[in-house]
């Protein structure tokens, strides 16, 4: 299971997590929580419903533990910087990072939401994962696009 | 539903899935100290085998019997003097990335392995080149003095080392080659 969900929910901690050794730490935590929420897994939600929310309840906890805010988005990324390279790997690599960084920009709340839209999943499964109602995913989603499409329209311009 | 273009979320869920991971980032720079280690260590070779080659080569330059003799001393001597010269020239510019940027690392990276590639191909093709003399020389010998003879031997010895750094180095050639495809994918 792990194996299968492992990018998804890299992707995931790293939305989460202050920087590269805190992403693995969290990966972590999601590997040992899973593991022991694994035999409560009843079939009343899908697989993916079920990795992703216990993902990201782990991460909601990890970040209110270490009170993440205000952190350099250089260190949180993990990734180092792209520099000015013109070659087509550096300018793709520029748009992974700043979309990224639009990402982390967002208010928690509607962080959480994007990311998950970001991995695939409908609105319903969002709202499943969060606790939450579809209707609030719809709103939040829509709040978010506006952000980002003013972070990222920035970014282009 | 929310209430946006489909193709807005998908293009950025496509791009937010693609991105590096950061296992990767930490395996190219480690990939690329290891490189780095290993030419510092190649050049050290070429060194102490440059600093053998001028002690050698003026010794059998002095005390040569004969014009063959001076002559395979001088060849030795421009041998030498060409691959050390090819050497400088492959490794400049490759001892460190740009900038620390996965762009540069990855540059980093084919770059060095273009060179390694150049040479690969510059050591079979330049065996090529001194096997002709050897062979001449070695069949000299043979006639000369007999195919036992000391100096057939060790210029037959050579004939055989130069054999095998020429298809080794195709093979190595060939094998680098490869490589460049599954780097050229990150472009």
């Amino acid at each position: 299971m792990l194996q299968e969900y492992e990018p998804a929910l890299s992707r995931l901690a790293r939305s989460y997590a202050r920087d590269e050794a805190d992403r693995q730490d969290l990966m972590q935590d999601i590997a040992f929580a899973l593991w022991k929420a694994l035999p409560s897994f009843r079939n009343e939600c899908s697989e993916r419903t079920f990795v992703y929310r216990v993902a990201h309840n782990r991460g909601l906890s990890h970040r209110y533990r270490n009170a993440t805010s205000a952190l350099p988005l250089e260190a949180a990324a993990g990734v180092i910087d792209t520099g000015t390279a013109p070659d087509d790997a550096a300018q793709r690599n520029d748009r992974h990072t700043h979309l990224w960084h639009a990402v982390r920009q967002l208010p928690d709340g509607l962080q959480q939401a994007v990311v998950l839209r970001l991995e695939g999943l409908p609105d319903r499964e969002i709202a499943d994962v969060m606790g939450i109602s579809e209707n609030n995913v719809a709103v939040r989603l829509t709040r978010a696009r506006k952000l980002l499409r003013r972070h990222l329209g920035e970014v282009e311009a | 539903m929310s209430h946006l273009p489909l193709d807005d979320w998908t293009r950025l869920s496509d791009e937010w899935r693609a991105q590096p991971r950061t296992d990767d980032v930490d395996q190219l720079r480690h990939r690329v100290r290891v490189q780095t280690k290993r030419l510092y260590a190649i050049v050290a070779v070429e060194v102490l085998l440059s600093i053998a080659a001028v002690i050698v080569i003026p010794a059998m330059l002095i005390r040569a019997p004969d014009l063959e003799s001076r002559l395979l001393a001088g060849g030795l001597a421009i041998f030498t003097a060409v691959v050390w010269g090819f050497g400088v020239r492959s490794r400049r510019g490759i001892w460190r990335a740009a900038g620390d940027t996965l762009a540069a690392y990855r540059a980093l990276e084919r770059e060095r392995l273009r060179r390694r590639i150049a040479g690969a191909r510059f050591a079979w093709q330049v065996c090529v080149v001194a096997l002709v003399p050897m062979l001449f020389l070695t069949a000299r010998r043979i006639t000369g003095s007999g195919p036992m003879s000391a100096s057939a031997l060790v210029t037959a010895g050579a004939c055989i080392y130069l054999l095998a750094w020429i298809v080794g180095g195709r093979v190595i050639e060939t094998r680098l080659a490869r490589r460049v495809v599954p780097l050229s994918d990150d472009e």
